[in-house]
């Protein structure tokens, strides 16, 4: 699994409907992939005991019978605020609080008090000393609890209907009892765990806790009520955030940032154990102002008190935005001041909705409208984004961290996809697409493929470039170069015809040694017009980048003025003609490339001719480009190729395809099956009663059979709208189900005309869109480069 | 099926007995912080595949190059000499074994490797022919730590020109060091795809706190 702390932390903090930062995109995917985990339970009830902790910490400080002695402002406001909203949820549900809700805080503050019922016993409290008032909790004739409830109540700044006075008083009283701390921890503790049953539940680990689960389905509204105490903690953490005490925030990151949890996904120990730290972040935080507030009391007459309050002031808290500024809330301290009366809270502003949980849960903030009067930043939509698993894949899936953004705004701004056609002449149809690259998506970049083409006289013309990944605007390359070849191309070959010969052998095609010219005239023609093709698209590499000299945007992306090595660019280039033979026609193809990628022609049999060898260094990725010194005919001869014969098609790309092919011979003959295959390319010409007997060979006897099996999968294309789920097939998968070996398959247009019939690939008509959406789509793990073809094909097979 | 083109980074780490105690546990912490950012990191989570060679008295692979989610990470003990010319004697072979070179027509070639060498000591063994020898073979992008004040950085740069030095061998500087790493394989598997061979490598800024590049 392996998220970073960081990361942990943001998923958390989202699905406990605390606001994150804008980027929300990931995190229901990354929530799935995190709750499915085999750690996460133990991970997840750590975080929930140690956020609980947190506030009982908070409503111990509050109750702290002792003065303030020396901790810092923040400390102090910091927990006082957090107590404020609670006491706004309590008194907000006062009226609407649920049978269950009431019954737990009741249990609770009973569960706190030692004494007995009738208020007299001495089990677990000393009688005082120091004052001639008998302890209130042994007042005749009085229910102790309820009176130490109240006072409680009051402490904790929850407005008592009457007896204000009366609880002051109590309070007071109690503070010095030697059984008040012990009782106030145990209130703490209780109230503390409610709201960890509500971060359990938020979190779904319902599951776990079968006693929950049982009391709240007894009790439907109960989840309601706590859930709203869980959105008063989340306001008041998101409203003090920046002001929360950085000591807090220091021991929580330290400890989560010290150990990271290991990239072994099933290491549930190690990611428990951040978890574990933070808990023990928050004890030791805990323990430290235990000591500060909750030192061992002195007693101090009431004198000396008042002084170390005046030291302090009334602890003045930083109200919420949502009470009307008039409120103080009771500060920490218990001095017998009758001006430190709580008021009562302003309930109007501090009303909300208690949301639909049930409706909304498992999408965080998502769905809600704006619940509260707190300024909480409007999360951004969620933005789906990772293509699922790819059936034919043994990895698990890896694309859960891919995300989706859009092209930027800038010079040179490319559109994100291309997808042309043109009918051509004699027999064959012209497509191509462009999609950009997943890594491109992630990072917000532009595409930096190109492809052009054009027909004119009797020929075909194809021109493909992919600019360089490390350099800004090699985009600009890529479309200059090709526009530029083809338009070189075509001025060039408009009116030149290839002559008619009785035969075409090797020889006809033969080029001199030395020199590498053409025997043949015509043909050398040819060649000559592709050389100085190259050398035109340089040009206009340069004249493009000369453009740009004295551009101030394009200074500013780079940091110095644009020079040609930014538009660094492949560029592959084929020209196709018929020529006349014996008895028709066959295709005539030439080709010419710098750089990377492929381009191949597949024979009549379905058989694969590469038509470059693709420049590289030692290693991958060590590509040459578009230079000056690359374009001279000496660099170009051993990169012009030649190919007679009868076609099926002639296919130009770049390496964001071609690698996922590899090796390209054979691998070029299953792209042309998965073209066919996922309907990019229609065949036609073959009988149905062809197709059957062709399948009837094979352990997919019939059509049925064929949709029956499974040789596809569906892909969602990672996307800002609504992703298109894509069944891509694949010809591999196909073979196996035929049990009939690769090469026979792709040789036998019935058999891939079969494969082809039932679901559509996706929803898009013509061929060159579903070109560009199968590019868009596929996945391979570690692809994720972007993917340009052209394909000249026949529908009509020779 | 198809699979992307890896990714290959080594590292070659002294377990010599001077890194004893704290510094070994901060490089196994180190690497266990490397791991969990390169995951996510999509582009390296998907191409990176990591080896671990660690010398001592003696140099061996302790993990082979294996893809980031199979990776285990290894107990490392410190204790024994600096054979730093065993190391890299090891490394070339391990190299030279795992690493596919892109004229292959069979397996897709590898993206050029990355090395991160580190030793805080001086060799005890004889080396320098050893150096000189990687130096010329190009193995990829190979990257040489001076690790603390006993590391000498001037012996480092007869294996390479990227040479970096910690300032000690606290815990916080190992971890710069790591998170250095890592941020390094990150910007290299964002750049992999077309780059002109003699590209030098584009290296994050380290932390001025605690390490420096030396020129």
């Amino acid at each position: 699994m392996g998220f970073s702390p960081e990361q942990l932390i943001r998923i958390i903090r989202w699905k406990l409907g605390i606001p994150v930062d804008k980027d929300y995109r990931n995190l229901p995917e990354n929530w799935k992939v995190l709750s499915n985990s085999s750690m996460y339970k133990d991970f997840a009830s750590n975080i929930s005991k140690c956020i609980a902790y947190i506030l009982e910490m908070g409503i111990r400080v509050r109750l702290s019978p002792t003065s303030v002695t020396d901790g810092s402002e923040e400390d102090i406001s910091f927990f006082n605020s957090l107590w404020a909203s609670v006491a706004q949820w309590v008194l907000v549900n006062e009226t609407k609080r649920s049978p269950r809700v009431t019954r737990k805080i009741y249990r609770v503050l009973f569960k706190s008090l030692p004494v007995s019922s009738h208020g007299g016993g001495p089990s677990g409290l000393a009688v005082y000393s120091g004052t001639s008032t008998k302890s209130p909790l042994h007042s005749p004739g009085r229910p102790s609890k309820e009176e130490l409830l109240k006072a409680i109540r009051w402490k904790l700044g929850i407005p008592v209907e009457k007896d204000n006075e009366r609880s002051q008083t109590f309070w007071s009283r109690f503070a010095i009892d030697p059984s008040c701390t012990d009782i106030v921890y145990k209130v703490a503790q209780s109230i503390a765990e409610m709201l960890e049953e509500v971060i359990i539940y938020r979190l779904e680990l319902l599951a776990d806790h079968s006693d929950l689960l049982a009391d709240l389905a007894a009790n439907s509204e109960g989840m309601e009520h706590l859930d709203s105490l869980w959105e008063c903690f989340v306001q008041w953490l998101h409203a003090d955030e920046a002001r929360r005490s950085p000591r807090v925030n220091g021991e929580i990151t330290r400890a989560v940032t010290r150990k990271t949890p290991s990239a072994d996904p099933t290491s549930s120990q190690q990611v428990s154990r951040v978890a574990t730290e933070m808990y023990n972040a928050a004890s030791k935080y805990a323990s430290n102002l235990q000591d500060k507030f909750l030192s061992p009391k002195d007693e101090r007459s009431s004198g000396q008190m008042a002084s170390t309050i005046s030291k302090h002031g009334a602890a003045t808290i930083t109200p919420l935005k949502s009470y009307q500024k008039a409120h103080e809330l009771p500060g920490l301290s218990n001095a017998p001041d009758s001006s430190h009366q709580p008021r009562r809270i302003d309930v109007t502003s501090a009303t909300k909705e208690i949301p639909d949980i049930r409706a909304t849960m498992g999408e965080g903030r998502q769905g809600r409208g704006e619940t509260s009067s707190i300024e909480t930043e409007t999360p951004a939509p969620i933005i789906p984004s990772a293509p699922q698993t790819v059936k034919t894949e043994a990895i698990p899936p890896v694309s859960a961290e891919w995300r989706y953004l859009p092209v930027p705004e800038g010079p040179d701004k490319h559109p994100e996809f291309d997808a042309r056609a043109m009918d051509s002449i004699e027999g064959f149809k012209l497509i191509g697409a462009r999609a950009r690259g997943k890594k491109h998506k992630h990072d917000g970049t532009n595409c930096d493929d190109w492809f052009q083409f054009c027909s004119v006289g009797d020929w075909t013309i194809i021109a493909v470039s992919d600019g360089a990944g490390s350099k800004k605007f090699s985009r600009v390359g890529a479309r200059a170069a090709c526009e530029t070849a083809v338009a070189q191309l075509a001025l060039q070959l408009e009116n030149h015809k290839i002559n008619f010969r009785d035969s075409w052998t090797a020889d006809t095609l033969r080029r001199d040694e030395a020199t590498g010219i053409f025997a043949e005239a015509d043909l050398d023609v040819v060649q000559k017009a592709l050389h100085n093709s190259m050398q035109k698209a340089y040009e206009a590499v340069e004249r493009a980048t000369a453009e740009r000299q004295n551009s101030l945007d394009h200074f500013q992306v780079l940091g110095r003025r644009v020079e040609v090595r930014d538009l660094s660019a492949t560029l592959l280039l084929s020209v196709h003609t018929n020529v006349p033979i014996q008895n028709g026609v066959t295709s005539l193809v030439f080709s010419c490339s710098i750089g990377d990628g492929m381009i191949a022609v597949i024979d009549k049999n379905g058989v694969s001719r590469l038509l470059m060898t693709p420049d590289s260094g030692q290693f991958s990725g060590e590509v040459t480009f578009l230079t000056k010194k690359e374009v001279q005919p000496d660099r170009l001869l051993n990169r012009t190729f030649v190919f007679l014969g009868a076609i099926r098609a002639l296919m130009l790309m770049t390496d964001g395809v071609a690698d996922d092919y590899f090796p390209n011979d054979p691998g070029m003959s299953r792209l042309y099956g998965d073209m066919v295959l996922n309907q990019v390319i229609t065949l036609g010409g073959i009988l149905d009663s062809d197709i059957a007997a062709a399948l009837q060979k094979t352990m997919l006897y019939g059509q049925n059979e064929v949709a029956k099996a499974e040789f596809h999968s569906i892909v969602e294309t990672l996307t800002n709208k609504d992703p298109a789920k894509v069944r891509v097939r694949s010809t591999t998968s196909y073979s196996e189900k035929l049990d009939v070996p690769l090469s026979d398959v792709i040789a036998s247009p019935a058999l891939l005309i079969a494969g082809s019939q039932g679901e559509p690939m996706c929803d898009e008509t013509l061929p060159e869109e579903k070109l560009r959406v199968w590019l868009d789509s596929y996945h391979i793990r570690g692809s994720f480069d972007d993917r340009t073809m052209v394909v000249l094909y026949r529908e009509v097979l020779p | 099926m198809s699979m992307g083109r890896r990714l290959p980074v080594y590292l070659l780490l002294d377990t010599s007995g001077s890194m004893s105690g704290e510094p070994i546990e901060a490089v196994r912490q180190g690497i266990k912080a490397l791991l969990s950012d390169l995951m996510s990191e999509p582009t390296a989570r998907e191409t990176v595949y990591l080896s671990v060679i660690t010398f001592s008295s003696s140099a061996q692979q302790i993990v082979p190059l294996t893809e980031l989610m199979s990776f285990q990470e290894p107990s490392l003990d410190a204790n024994g000499s600096t054979a730093f010319g065993d190391a890299l004697k090891v490394l070339e072979q391990c190299m030279d074994r795992e690493v596919v070179k892109a004229t292959s027509t069979t397996q897709k070639g590898d993206w050029k490797p990355l090395v991160f060498i580190m030793t805080d000591g001086q060799p005890t063994d004889s080396w320098e022919s050893v150096a000189d020898h990687i130096k010329q073979k190009k193995l990829g992008n190979v990257i040489a730590c001076a690790a603390g004040p006993g590391a000498d950085e001037n012996m480092l740069k007869k294996v390479t020109e990227l040479v970096v030095k910690l300032n000690s061998l606290q815990p916080e500087a190992l971890k710069a060091f790591f998170k250095w790493v890592s941020d390094s394989i990150k910007t290299t598997s964002q750049s992999v795809a077309q780059v002109a061979a003699d590209t030098p490598i584009g290296l994050p800024k380290p932390d001025p706190n605690n390490m420096i590049i030396v020129l």
